[in-house]
């Protein structure tokens, strides 16, 4: 076991054993890891925090469950994936309110400054995850975003290693084919813009 | 749909697509990690050393009152169809009134259901196996499919 892994082990030990400090330190350590992870999953900041919140509550209701065989990050992302795909199973039985349309509607709003540029290129892509089919949607993001292994994202998702490198292929034509369509979209509003 | 032929790539070739991906990423700033809000972790360390305190809630008790609905339902069907009224006050007027009604009225619903339930029951579980087959297909369906 690496020193980092056993350090994992002793915070978790300490927060099953109601250390407020040791929850602290793993909130603030994953925070950033799982706000990634639902926001990439969900395209959406408020239901990111919301997410994010949920799966903390989860995990520290089942913490003592956690196998401290695996890294804690890929526990609580597993906890981050299932969470996500519910709620974004949920969604398709939502009606669509006037911020979900605006949402899909292109921006009209000009962004001279390169800040407002590099915020809608990432727009894009984010984009563009969005149209990918949920299962291809999370391989996507734990291998590119979240830098897993493949034994690590099966890990998260319950699959195979097999599976994963499949599933990975597909995401990443798919993934092409989607930000090749948004590129074609960038330039057409570019310049009618 | 995902197990064809041409998706069974040697580690290399795995890697060369993968490197060509995050070529075309790169392109688009990405991938990068989004920053949460500034306030997000210290929000969720005070939600959970806070935790809302555990009241009572009423609709814990609903799986026991069809129980109870079943149990008052064939008391008046079955046995006596004044008493279970009843208990809800005089049957002639009010609450026990309506218990009365409501039991005369299933009393031939029920004797019905007596004589046709060998080709009801069929029908019902053939409604249920449909009705769940249907719930799979539409919630296993990939979000891409759907849309």
């Amino acid at each position: 076991m690496s020193e980092s892994q056993s350090d994992e082990v002793d915070l978790v030990a300490r927060a099953c054993n109601g250390d407020q400090s040791a929850c602290a330190t793993i909130v603030q350590r994953y925070t950033g890891v799982l706000y990634n992870q639902a926001y990439r999953m969900l395209g959406d900041t408020f239901e990111a925090e919301d997410a994010v919140q949920e799966v903390f509550l989860r995990a520290f209701r089942s913490l003592q469950s956690y196998d401290p065989s695996r890294r804690l990050v890929t526990w609580l992302l597993t906890i981050c994936s299932n969470y996500c795909i519910d709620r974004l199973r949920r969604r398709r039985f939502k009606w669509l309110t006037l911020e979900d349309v605006a949402f899909w509607l292109p921006d009209v709003q000009p962004g001279p400054e390169r800040s407002v540029l590099q915020r809608a290129e990432q727009e894009i892509v984010q984009r563009a995850l969005q149209r990918l089919p949920e299962n291809y949607r999370g391989v996507a993001i734990l291998r590119f975003w979240h830098d897993l292994s493949y034994e690590e994202i099966g890990s998260v998702l319950g699959l195979t290693e097999a599976t994963v490198k499949t599933r990975l292929h597909r995401a990443r034509k798919l993934l092409q084919e989607a930000l090749a369509a948004e590129e074609d979209l960038w330039n057409t509003e570019g310049m009618t813009s | 749909m995902e197990h064809g032929r041409d998706d069974e790539l040697t580690d290399a070739e795995l890697a060369a697509a993968e490197a060509e991906l995050r070529m075309l990423l790169a392109r688009w700033g990405e991938p990068q990690m989004v920053s949460p809000p500034a306030d997000l972790s210290a929000r969720i360390v005070r939600r959970l050393s806070n935790p809302p305190p555990e009241r009572w809630r009423w609709y814990r008790l609903w799986p026991v009152v069809p129980f109870l609905l079943v149990l008052l339902g064939m008391w008046g069907l079955l046995i006596d169809s004044d008493a279970p009224a009843a208990l809800f006050g005089d049957p002639e007027t009010g609450v026990g009134r309506l218990v009365l009604t409501l039991i005369l009225i299933a009393k031939p619903l029920w004797y019905l259901w007596l004589a046709a339930a060998w080709w009801l029951l069929p029908g019902l579980l053939l409604l249920l196996s449909v009705g769940w087959m249907w719930w799979r297909l539409i919630a296993d369906a990939p979000l891409a499919e759907v849309s």
